[in-house]
Order: structure tokens, then sequence, then C-alpha cells
């Protein structure tokens, strides 16, 4: 029953980290949900910065034929799934995927910013987002399981 | 006997805290690792998609070469409307409408991709409007270069999709991206064209004496900016358009009046 308990445990400590994760993500799949459907669509997305249609329409806006903006979705989406997968690969593998998706985000905001010169404000938006999933998911992957408590290691619970 | 008892528990609770702690410190030096390997991972990744999505220093619009934009949608704007060199449009339309442009000029370009497709399904493809393409070399070498292959393309009737293909995919002005790969690599994305018989045209006679058509209309009409806009009903006399603003609704208003007979 030990090894039960203990494994109990571990996502109830780790829920606050996971939830605060999966609600980003949320909001990341609804920004780039939204770009996706302008971008397939061809209408100008609504812009308060003026310059999401340059970046729309720049070179930059795909990644070998795919938008970037699909790219983003499958991001977000990729993290959900891994919110689903226990234990340490599980932690690991939404860490990566948000470093990456946090890493070309900062790299595509660079590119607003010197070569394409204009801002999207709902890619700086999502690239805030992805952000900070990657910090909490960083987070969550360091922390133990039990809350910074000592880990289990095995004879946690026995007489 | 009791205090070497208590003894005993004390240091076996002292040993299970020890060996606690290291425990501890062993997970934690692991998910660092852990976390150090995922971060590499990340990096690589990141570096491998920056490299892909074009980011390479070439100055133009074209990034890798890999993709044009727009030519599809150019195609599409153009197919199945006559085109006689620098004329698009029905020959016997009875409104014609003369840009003059420079293939450098963003302000051409954003005409080209915010304008030209709604004048040319709303009065070119109906039989009310003509065009007439007239590329002017203010910018400089580049545009010279640019204008030669675009009415070399025009020899062959595809000038229109030329130039909405380069204002397309338009780099920074004077910034050296009008090479000879990407006039060629803009040819290739015109459905149709013989690029290598436009490029060997484009610094031919004929070419040169559609340029030099073009600069002395400019001068005898006092173009000093472009784009210019110039329309006339039938074979009457070329006047300007006065623009409030480089849009399709604001040269509409002016094709109207005169399909209206109030020009």
């Amino acid at each position: 029953m030990t090894a039960e308990q203990t494994a109990a445990r571990a996502p109830s400590a780790a829920r606050p980290l996971t939830i605060a994760i999966a609600v980003l993500a949320v909001v990341g799949i609804g920004i780039a949900g939204y770009l996706t459907y302008v971008h397939f669509e061809d209408i100008e997305p609504v812009c308060t910065t003026g310059g999401c249609a340059k970046v729309q329409a720049s070179e930059y806006s795909e990644l070998a034929g795919v938008p970037v903006a699909t790219i983003g979705l499958v991001g977000y989406l990729t993290v959900l799934a891994t919110l689903i997968v226990p234990g340490e690969l599980g932690r690991a593998a939404t860490a990566l995927v948000a470093l990456i998706g946090a890493g070309y985000s900062g790299y595509l905001t660079y590119l607003e910013l010197a070569v394409i010169d204009a801002i999207c404000q709902w890619c700086v938006a999502s690239a805030i987002v992805m952000t900070l999933v990657a910090i909490l998911a960083v987070v969550r992957l360091l922390r133990d399981p039990g809350g910074g408590r000592p880990a289990p290691d095995g004879r946690m619970g026995e007489p | 006997m009791s205090s070497r008892a208590d003894e005993k528990q004390r240091r076996r609770e002292e040993r299970e805290r020890r060996e606690q702690q290291q425990a501890a410190s062993d997970t934690r030096k692991q998910r660092l690792w852990l976390l150090g390997g995922v971060a590499v991972a990340a990096i690589a990744v990141v570096a491998v998609l920056a490299l892909v999505s074009g980011g390479d220093d070439s100055p133009d619009g074209l990034g890798d070469g890999s993709s044009l934009n727009a030519a599809a949608e150019v195609d599409e704007l153009f197919a199945g409307i006559p085109q006689d060199g620098i004329t698009l449009g029905d020959p016997d339309a009875p409104i014609t409408l003369v840009e003059f442009a420079d293939l450098q000029c963003p302000f051409c370009a954003q005409f080209a991709r915010d304008a030209i497709p709604t004048l040319v399904r709303d009065y070119v493809r109906t039989g009310d409007v003509k065009m007439d393409l007239r590329l002017l070399t203010f910018l400089g070498p580049e545009s010279m270069r640019a204008a030669q292959v675009t009415y070399a393309a025009g020899l062959q009737d595809l000038a229109w999709q030329y130039a909405d293909l380069f204002f397309n995919n338009q780099g920074q002005e004077g910034s050296g991206y009008v090479t000879e790969e990407f006039l060629r690599e803009i040819g290739e994305g015109v459905d149709g064209l013989d690029v290598d018989a436009a490029l060997e045209q484009s610094t031919s006679a004929e070419v040169d004496a559609l340029i030099k058509r073009s600069e002395s209309a400019a001068q005898t009409l006092g173009v000093s900016s472009t784009p210019s806009f110039f329309v006339r009903r039938g074979e009457g006399t070329l006047e300007e358009i006065q623009l409030g603003e480089l849009s399709a609704e604001a040269v509409g208003a002016e094709l109207d009046r005169l399909l209206d007979g109030d020009g």
C-alpha cells in the first residue's frame, strides 16, 4: 500500500503547478488558434499595434510551409498532453516542449523587432504565455512531488 | 539501560535523517542533470527551427528562396485576363488607367498588395478598364534591372504577373537584394514565363525602348513621384488622379466617375 500512497501523494502535491500550466496552455491555444484561423481565412487579425498583418504576411510566418501559429497551437496542445503523462518523464517532456516553445517564441519576437520591424500583439502575448509555461514547467520538474519535501525513497511510510 | 537504548534510537534517527538528506540531495542532482539535458535538447531544436525558418542574412524578401510570397494569389488574380505588353485588360475597355511605378518603391508595393487585386477584379476583369504599367527607375540601378526584366516578361505578355510578384516579395530599397538570382526566382514564380528568355531579352533594344518611352511619358506628364496615376476615356488625353489615399476605393471613385460619363 505504501507505493500506492506515495503515488497518490505526488500528483496531488504537484497539482497547483499542473493546473497553472494547463490554464496557461488553454490561453495559448486561444491565441494560437485565433492566429491560425486568421491565417487560413486570409483576414487581418484585430490589432492595436498596427503590425500584425505585416508580421502575418512576412516570410517568417511560416516554417516549411506550416504557419507558425499552427505550430504554436500544436505546441500548446502537446504541453497539455504531457501534463497527463505521470512521473518524471512527463514533467521532463512538459519542460522540453515549453522550453522549445519559449525559445522559438523569443526568436520570433527578436525577428519582429529587428528584421520585420513590426510588432504583433498576439505573437508577443503568446511568447509571454509560453515563457510562463516554461518557467512553471521547470519549477515543476525540479520540485519534489511532495511540494519541496524530500523525495519519497520507497521507505517512506514504513514503520 | 534506558539511556543506551535512547542513544541507539537517537543514532538510528540521525542515520536515517542523513540517509534521507543524501537521497534528497541525489534526487536534486539527478533532476538538475535532467533539466540540463532538457535545456540542451531545447536549445538544439530551437537552433534548427531558426535555421529552417529562413533566417539567413540575405537582404531579400525570399529568405532561403524556397518560398515566394503570394505566387498562387498572383497567378489566380490575373488568370484569363488579356494582356498585351504593358497593358492588362480588354483592349476595347472604355477607360485606361495608367500607373507609373518604381519596383523598389514601398508605396507601390503597398498599392500592389492592397488595391490592385480589388481594381483588377472590379474594373479590369469586367472589361470596364484596362491598365497600363509604366515603370520608372527613380531609385537607382536595382530599379532599372528590375524594370528591364519586367518589361522582358511583358514581351511574353506576363509583365503584370512579374511586377505584382516582385512587389509582393519586395525587399529593403537599395539593399542589394535585386540580384540576378532574385530576378530569376520571381520569374520562376510566374506561371508560364520562359525565365531564360526573359532574362536574355531584358537587355535587348526592344526593352530599352520601352523603358525610354516610360521615362519620356513621365517627363511629359510631369510625374515626380511613384506611384502616380492617370486616366483617360477612349483615346482622350491623360489626366492625373489626385488621391487622398492610396486605396482601391480612392482610385475606384475616379474610375466610377469616368464610367458614369462625368469625366
